[in-house]
C-alpha cells in the first residue's frame, strides 16, 4: 500500500495508462545496481530516485574531478577533491530522502561483483570498461537478473535490456574483446543524459511491467542528426557465458 | 553486387557518413564487403581490418537488420543493408 506522501509525490506517474498503483509499488520494492555513477550512472540513479524506486546499489570509486563536471549530474564543484560516491548519495537523498541507498567507493572487480549484484533486482550497466561490463554481465546471467545495457560514443548512444532465459546477453552480443575501445572517449553531459533517462525508463519498465523493454532490440540513437535505428540482436548458442546457464 | 553500408559508434565518426552504396565484386561475403569498403573509406582501416588485413572479429555485423552469428555463413544478397558497429562502452 502506496502512503499518502508516496500518492501526492507520485500523482503524475501514477495517472500513467499500465503503471498504477500497483507499478509504483513494485517500483518501491525493487532494488537496482548501477555501476557507475559517472556521466551516464548519475541520470540513471538521478531518474530512478525521482520515480520512487525503493533501492539503489551504487559503485563508483575515485574523488570528483574537474573534468566528470560536464557530465557526472551528481557531483557538485564543491566536492572536488573528494568521494564521488559520498556526493552521489548525498544528492540522490536530497531528491529522495525516502530512498535506501548503498554506496560503494569502488568500481566493480572479479571481488566484488557478485556480493553487488546479488544485492538487486535489476543491473545497469554505465561502466567505462568492458571488463566491468562482462562481469556484470556473467553474475546477470548466473543469478537470472535483468541488465539494461548502455553505452555511448560522441553524440551516439546506444541501448538494450538483457534478460536471462528470454534474450540475448552480453557475450552474445560481443564474443570477442573489443581491444579496441579506449577508456577516454569525447562525449557531452546532454548525451549521457538522455541515454540516461532512457535506461533509467528501461528499468523502470522491467519492474512495473509497464510498455514493452528494449528485449533483443539494439536502440541506437544519433545526436548529432537526429537518426536512430533499431537492430535485432540474437542469442548464440555457443555463447561462452549463457549457452550453458538453465534459465 | 550493389549493397547499403550503415556504419555504427567510432566508424561513423571516422567514416564521416552514416551509409554508403557499395559495389561488392565477388566472392559476396562480408568479409569481401568489408575489405571493398576499407578501400573506398581508408580511414575506417584501423578499426574494421586486423594487421592481417581480415575483419577485426570485434565488428558486430547486422545483416537486414539482424545481427549476423557466422559471417561465413551469411552471403551478401543484392540491395541487402549491412549494418557495421564497432562495439562501444561509454559509461
Ligand atoms: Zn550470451
Amino acid at each position: 500500500m502506496l502512503s499518502e506522501e508516496e500518492r501526492a509525490t507520485y500523482e503524475w506517474q501514477l495517472d500513467v495508462p499500465g503503471f498504477g498503483e500497483e507499478g509504483q509499488e513494485r517500483l518501491s520494492q525493487a532494488s537496482v545496481m548501477i555501476s557507475r555513477c559517472g556521466g551516464l550512472g548519475s541520470v540513471v540513479a538521478y531518474e530512478l530516485a525521482a520515480a520512487g524506486v525503493g533501492k539503489l546499489v551504487l559503485a563508483h570509486a575515485g574523488n570528483v574531478r574537474q573534468g566528470d563536471l560536464n557530465r557526472h549530474l551528481l557531483m557538485t564543484h564543491d566536492w572536488l577533491g573528494k568521494p564521488r560516491i559520498e556526493c552521489a548519495v548525498r544528492r540522490l537523498k536530497e531528491l529522495n530522502p525516502r530512498l535506501d541507498i548503498v554506496g560503494v567507493n569502488a568500481n566493480v572487480n572479479e571481488d566484488n561483483v557478485r556480493e553487488l549484484t546479488e544485492q538487486a533486482d535489476v543491473i545497469v550497466d554505465a561502466a567505462p570498461l568492458f571488463q566491468e561490463r562482462y562481469l556484470m554481465n556473467q553474475q546477470a546471467v548466473l543469478q537470472g537478473k535483468p541488465m539494461v545495457e548502455c553505452a555511448m560514443y560522441e553524440l551516439g548512444l546506444q541501448v538494450t535490456t538483457f534478460a536471462p532465459g528470454k534474450t540475448a546477453c552480453l557475450s552474445c552480443l560481443y564474443p570477442e574483446f573489443p581491444e579496441q575501445w579506449k577508456r577516454r572517449f569525447p562525449v557531452f553531459g546532454a548525451v549521457s543524459g538522455t541515454l540516461g533517462c532512457i535506461a533509467a525508463m528501461e528499468a523502470i519498465k522491467v519492474i512495473s511491467g509497464l510498455g514493452s523493454p528494449l528485449y533483443n532490440q539494439m536502440l541506437m540513437l544519433d545526436l548529432r542528426d537526429g537518426s536512430f535505428m533499431k537492430r535485432t540482436i540474437r542469442k548464440r548458442s555457443d555463447c561462452r557465458t549463457c549457452a550453458t546457464v538453465k534459465p | 553486387m550493389k549493397i547499403t553500408i550503415l556504419l555504427w559508434g567510432q566508424l561513423k565518426s571516422l567514416a564521416e557518413a552514416d551509409s554508403l552504396e557499395l559495389e561488392v565484386p565477388e566472392p559476396h561475403t562480408i568479409e569481401n564487403a568489408v575489405g571493398t569498403l576499407v578501400k573506398a573509406k581508408a580511414a575506417l582501416k584501423p578499426m574494421l581490418v586486423d594487421e592481417n588485413d581480415q575483419p577485426q572479429a570485434s565488428i558486430v555485423v547486422f545483416a537486414d537488420g539482424v545481427q549476423v552469428i557466422s559471417r561465413e555463413e551469411t552471403p551478401l544478397s543484392e540491395g541487402m543493408e549491412i549494418t557495421l558497429m564497432s562495439p562501444i562502452s561509454g559509461g
